[in-house]
């Protein structure tokens, strides 16, 4: 049986590149595709900890996280659409109203 | 049968709600939300009418509504372990009278101010109405309070309020200052009275008026050595009530106006007349007196307290009534009158004469509302002209004023057989029988007997001024007429000062031998309902008084005691009589020679008080530094440093939701460490 | 840039200049998956209890835990999700639906799909882009 620090490590490597495409990255679709990396990430440790403890609940889970990862996409290009419609571009840093 | 008690505290809340109303729509309502007032007075007077009754059927009441602090004891282990600050009601005989009295006098002053205010189209009505519903609803909550603290919270409610009313022409100079006054001066008394409720609750762990564990009759058990009372530098009990009592009574002679704290009051006359029919007649002033009634079974435990309260209230009546004298002014004048007359309850309560004070307090508020009213009236139809020298020979053009006025100042002069007759007569018979006894007090109504002729002077004085003679200037010869609204007041008031004398005709039962017609004396001696430790007898038990006869008896005594007071009375009432009953009347006052002036400037009580106060003008202005540099230095340090800081934290929301990104990711990395560090996840 | 009030830039210049951000916040990413590590290679985890496949398998399994059905060999170590299964579906709608609103818009009175004629009755198809 593989250790579970390999799976934690890798979900925590790919969370964190979802992370970085998401802090450095100014198009919508990136941030979009960098979430879903995000999503995976924690599903891999579902899937991990499921086999590690001998408990099918993570892996019920992380088709659960799947299938919340498309809703959030469909309302996610919805709202670049809209952000589109709106600005013109699908730069995330030119919609400024969300302060004080 | 619905319970008359569970109504109680809305007799409280419905002036407030007035006030409520009236501060924050007056401005939309008619007439300023003068009917608001009406409305919730007259509720509240019908209210207390039913739990009158409900007393008279034999009920009575305390029920503690909402206990706010609950403590194990006194830091540092003083004192009784225990202690409850709590917000209740007491209803008995005493306070359902005063109840009655409040609400109507608030209810008639609402509707004459219809008159006075509305009608003369003064400005900012709502806060005028607003203040008269807070002071109503702040006596009402001080008359059912059913512990110290929470009657001295609705105390200083009521000096607030005057402070308020007092000062309500507040763009004239005058109304301010007197405001300050009044509410400095009662509040100087008001610090004993805080010390005293402090002492009261370490004393005996309890502030309550009624019931078993009240700190009345804990006092009475503490004397008898049946309850070990905590007291300071291990003084005898009945010193250290003393003491208590003394510190309390500081409130109580601030707010009634009684020597040396009473130099407020006249002074408060700034005020609009009606104000000062409320203060005098049924709030402010009586609080004090009532507050002493209140705790009666606490002062007559203690023989020094009662001879002071009896000698500071025989000194103020004749005190008061001397300065009275010279005065030019209508409403000048009445506030003298009050000032003695509140010394006269005063020397009943210290003379064991408590149905008697609670009688002069009853007979007092309904024709001293009446005289002020009637001064109102007749300020309106003078056009705001006050000085009675430019007034005369009203009296055909007011009748409904000048025939009520005239009531209201024969019962001030104690004529029988108006209501002030019997209850004045009352307190003297009471001083006089016990003082027999006192040579202390017997010294004390000395002066208040000295009063009477006196106050018979000055009160004639002021009636033969406005209303007798020729018409002094022009507009008393064409004065303003008064409406419905000034004129039914005045005529409720007006029977009331005639007949409210009847229900307690103490020397009628004592010479004519009838049973049962003493009815104040049975209320107030729970012969209807109420606390058997708050009735008139059980103080007569624990007083320290006995009774002495003159002529060989209680009867000759009665009648000669009566007979001199109003042989007295008509003396001084002649005099006024042939002195300013002509047709043009001459001021007379040099006979006094350089007694004149002295009373004139009120005996140079303000200069001297001014001069007692820039004694302590050093540490004022100390603490003033204290103040300005420490206290408000901090708080605008708390507020700028928010400021400042909520500017530049203001900044971390730039609206871009990458940077919210970046802050959540530093946020739970930091969260990690912290929390990795402290559980020690890196080791 | 749309002339609605609403959706338009609050104001114009900006303390902050969001052009000039580089790769410094991309640093914080890093920074998290130092520490994730640290923890993660510093954690215990227990003793493992591997996954007993069961008379149907692993997927079976997982199949019969959505719909609440005998649940077999896995009986203690899941439970039932049909509720859950329920939710997931009616969100899954709601969000293509939600989708679909923000998709749509008003062009010269008509509403313009954004996913083609298809849904529009045939009027003016593909004019929202997709």
């Amino acid at each position: 049986m593989v250790a579970p620090e390999y799976y934690l490590l890798l979900a925590a490597a790919v969370f964190c590149i979802g992370l970085f495409g998401v802090l450095t990255r100014r198009e919508a679709l990136y941030f979009l595709m960098s979430v879903e990396l995000m999503l995976n990430a924690a599903n891999i440790n579902f899937v991990a900890f499921s086999a590690y403890y001998g408990d099918l609940t993570g892996q019920v889970f992380s088709l659960f996280v799947i299938a919340l990862a498309a809703a959030e996409v469909a309302i996610g290009i919805g709202i670049i659409l809209v952000l589109y419609r709106n600005f013109g571009v699908t730069d995330v840093t030119v919609p400024r109203g969300m302060r004080w | 049968m619905v319970d008359a008690f569970a109504y109680v505290p809305a007799i409280v809340a419905l002036p407030f709600v007035s006030f409520l109303v009236a501060l924050a729509f007056g401005k939309y309502l008619p007439k300023g939300g003068a009917f608001g007032g009406i409305a919730a007075t007259a509720g509240s007077f019908l209210l207390s009418l039913w739990v009158l009754a409900t007393v008279a059927a034999g009920g009575q009441h305390v029920e503690t509504l909402y206990t706010w602090v609950s403590t194990d004891g006194i830091a540092g282990g003083i004192g009784p372990q225990e202690i409850e600050l709590t917000f209740g009601v007491l209803i008995d005989p005493l306070s359902a009278l005063m109840l009655v009295i409040v609400t109507l006098i608030a209810m008639l002053v609402h509707v004459f101010s219809l008159g006075y205010m509305n009608d003369e189209g003064e400005p900012d009505l709502p806060r005028y109405y607003a203040g008269l519903g807070l002071f109503t609803a702040s006596m009402l909550g001080f008359v059912v309070a059913d512990n110290l603290l929470m009657a001295f919270m609705f105390f200083e409610l009521v000096g607030l309020c005057s402070y308020l009313l007092i000062g309500f022409h507040f763009r004239e100079p005058g109304p301010p200052s007197a405001a300050k006054k009044a509410f400095l001066v009662t509040r100087f008394g008001d610090y004993f009275f805080l010390v005293g409720v402090v002492a009261v609750f370490a004393t005996f762990g309890t502030a309550s008026f009624a019931g078993s564990e009240s700190f009345p009759v804990l006092a009475e058990h503490a004397l008898a050595g049946e309850f070990d009372a905590w007291t300071p530098f291990g003084l005898e009990a009945g010193t250290w009530f003393t003491a208590v009592g003394l510190l309390v009574l500081g409130g109580a002679i601030g707010k009634s106006a009684q020597f040396p704290l009473h130099t407020w009051l006249p002074d408060a006359m700034e005020g609009p007349t009606p104000v000062s029919a409320l203060i005098h007649a049924a709030t402010m002033v009586a609080a004090g007196v009532y507050l002493v009634a209140r705790m009666y079974g606490f002062y007559v435990l203690t023989p020094t307290t009662m001879a002071i309260i009896a000698f500071v209230g025989g000194f103020t009546a004749l005190f008061a009534a001397t300065m009275g004298l010279v005065k030019d002014e209508l409403k000048q004048v009445l506030a003298y009158s009050t000032i003695s007359q509140y010394g006269y309850m005063m020397l009943a309560l210290g003379a064991g004469g408590y149905v008697a004070a609670v009688f002069h307090l009853m007979t007092h508020a309904f024709f001293k509302a009446l005289l002020f009213l009637g001064a109102g009236a007749v300020i309106i139809a003078m056009h705001h002209e006050e000085n009675m020298w430019e007034m005369g020979g009203l009296k055909e053009k007011l009748p409904v004023t000048y025939w009520t006025f005239l009531a209201g100042s024969l019962a001030l002069a104690g004529i029988f057989p108006f209501a002030g007759f019997w209850s004045k007569d009352e307190i003297l018979y009471e001083a006089l029988v016990h003082g027999l006894n006192e040579p202390l007090l017997l010294g004390a109504w000395a002066m208040g007997l000295l009063a009477v002729p006196v106050t018979a002077f000055y009160t004639f004085r002021m009636v033969f001024l406005t209303f007798h003679g020729e018409p002094r200037t022009d507009v008393a010869r064409d004065p303003h007429p008064v409406r419905w609204n000034v004129k039914g007041p005045l005529t409720v008031l007006g029977v009331l000062a005639v007949v409210a004398g009847t229900v307690n005709m103490v020397p009628v039962q004592k010479v004519l031998g009838i049973e049962g017609i003493d009815l104040l004396h049975l209320w107030l001696d729970g012969h209807y309902g109420g606390f058997s430790e708050l009735t008139s007898h059980h103080y007569a038990e624990l007083g320290p008084y006995s009774s002495g006869y003159i002529a060989g008896g209680e009867v000759p005594t009665v009648l000669i005691g009566a007979g001199v007071s109003l042989a007295l009375a008509l003396g001084g009432l002649g005099l006024a009589w042939k002195l300013y009953n002509v047709a043009e009347p001459a001021e007379h006052t040099a006979a006094l020679g350089g007694v004149k002036t002295v009373l004139y400037n009120n005996y140079y009580q303000d200069e001297l008080q001014v001069r007692l106060a820039g004694v302590t003008a050093g540490v004022a202005s100390a603490a003033d530094t204290f103040d300005q540099g420490v206290i408000d230095g901090v708080v605008n340090g708390v507020s700028s440093v928010s400021l400042v800081s909520g500017d530049r934290i203001r900044r971390v929301q730039t609206g871009v939701v990458t940077h919210y990104a970046a802050l959540l990711t530093l946020g739970v990395t930091g969260l990690i460490l912290v929390l990795g560090v402290l559980g020690g996840w890196f080791l | 840039m749309s002339d609605d009030p609403d959706t338009r830039e609050r104001d114009g210049p900006d303390e902050y200049d969001v052009s000039d951000r580089g790769l410094v916040p991309g640093l914080a990413s890093l920074l998290l998956f130092g520490v994730l590590a640290v923890t993660i290679l510093g954690a215990d985890f227990g003793d493992p209890a591997g996954l007993e496949a069961g008379e149907y398998g692993i997927t079976h399994g997982i199949g019969f835990a959505l719909f609440n059905v005998d649940l077999g060999a896995f009986a203690g170590s899941t439970e039932g999700f049909l509720a859950a299964f329920f939710i997931v579906a009616i969100t899954l709608d709601v969000a293509i639906d939600g989708a679909l609103y923000l998709a749509k818009r008003e062009s010269d009175g008509s509403i313009v799909s954004a996913v083609g004629g298809t849904f529009t009755r045939g009027r003016k198809a593909g004019e929202g882009g997709d």
